[in-house]
């Protein structure tokens, strides 16, 4: 970690930010007989800050290497195909440089795009799915891929299914057009089945193959 | 000592059990989304488009990704100043311990640039031998009832020491 002492030259921010968890502590609390929730519990709160810790500490590392923010000012020709070990990110609503600091360093990006009914007819029935589960990497949470949840029908626990929305504004954000004009892939030179500048790279480059 | 390996045995009795109610695991993942779908400026070109369309309710979207083949969970916007943390109330709490859908150790979340590092966190998987992915379910000794308390028991030494190491 003393290393890692660098990233507070280059922004205090992260280092302020580092993820702290576990501490020696909360880990004293695995040692000795236990109650089956308070262990799924603790293991999974140190758990989620050893991932945070290792995920910091790589970012970090990019940071220290590159002596800057996680900002991408030059050009980039393309985007390379992502590391996909990693969970990548949303990047609607991010800055051009930051997104293209993290397309540079392949990780993987989504963007989500409102789809107007005038434009529904453009896709085929076949590739709509009824809710974001459908085929999604959060379906492995669902009780019939998840041990835990499993436990629950074997021993008969109760469920609490009391709805809780009280986080989640009730609104969509108001966004003109503009706004999220560029979310649309076909704005973005996608013309189908392949990108405009690509194609057009291609064709300019054609003549120093022969 | 040797890294923790899953020997299930049968001890005659199993107090894999909870002993309040809680949260299904999936809980709130269905909700109806509240989506932030801004995009003002343009990519770089890029080779390959995975797309998928979801419809809930009267709406469509389109999830895509320049970059990766992978379907992603779209976590919905959360409203400002939310901090996600474990629940005080067990009984609000999810069965597998994690966080919901804005746990970022779970599923992606917007960027921040604030905490720009979460989309380097490792995605799970089931088979992986790190101990951060191994089920803590797996690690689990049963121990027999003791005191009108049918949920006791102790974690794997081996599993402890990796976790602590």
């Amino acid at each position: 970690m003393s290393s890692c002492k660098e990233v507070a030259k280059i922004a205090l921010a992260y280092w302020a930010d580092r993820p702290l968890h576990p501490k020696d502590n909360e880990l004293c609390v695995l040692h000795g007989i236990l109650h089956f929730a308070k262990a799924t519990d603790t293991v999974a709160a140190i758990q989620r800050g050893l991932k945070l810790k290792s995920a910091w500490t790589r970012a970090m590392g990019i940071l220290i290497r590159e002596k800057k923010g996680a900002a991408h000012t030059g050009w980039l020709p393309k985007v390379a195909s992502a590391l996909e070990e990693f969970l990548g990110v949303w990047i609607n609503g991010a800055k051009e440089e930051e997104a293209l600091w993290l397309l540079a360093h392949k990780i993987p990006c989504f963007i989500i795009h409102k789809v107007p009914v005038s434009e529904l007819y453009l896709f085929t029935e076949d590739h709509k799915y009824p809710d974001f589960m459908v085929k999604m990497d959060a379906l492995l949470l669902h009780r019939e891929s998840n041990s835990f949840d499993h436990l629950v029908i074997k021993t008969f626990t109760l469920i609490n299914d009391q709805l809780d929305q009280g986080r989640i504004p009730r609104l969509n954000p108001v966004l003109c057009a503009q706004d999220r004009g560029l979310s649309d892939p076909i704005m973005q030179g996608w013309l189908g089945s392949r990108h405009v500048a690509l194609d057009k790279i291609q064709y300019f480059s054609l003549p120093h193959r022969f | 000592m040797s890294p923790f390996i899953h020997r299930p045995t049968d001890v005659g009795f199993d107090s894999h059990c909870y002993a309040t109610k809680r949260r299904y695991s999936i809980f709130g993942y269905y909700d109806m989304p509240t989506v932030n779908d801004a995009m003002t400026f343009m990519l770089p070109p890029f080779p390959n488009l995975h797309t998928c369309l979801v419809t809930s309710g009267s709406k469509t979207w389109q999830l895509w990704s320049p970059n990766s083949s992978l379907k992603a969970f779209y976590p919905r916007i959360h409203a400002p100043g939310f901090e996600v943390r474990m629940e005080d109330k067990e009984e609000r709490r999810r069965f597998d311990g994690h966080l919901g859908r804005f746990d970022p150790m779970k599923s992606l979340q917007h960027y921040d640039s604030h905490r720009l590092w979460l989309g380097f966190v490792h995605r799970d998987y089931t088979t992986s031998s790190q101990i951060e992915h191994i089920l803590s379910f797996l690690a689990w000794e049963s121990l027999p009832p003791h005191n009108g308390f049918h949920d006791l028991g102790k974690l794997d030494m081996a599993f402890i020491i990796q976790l602590t190491s």
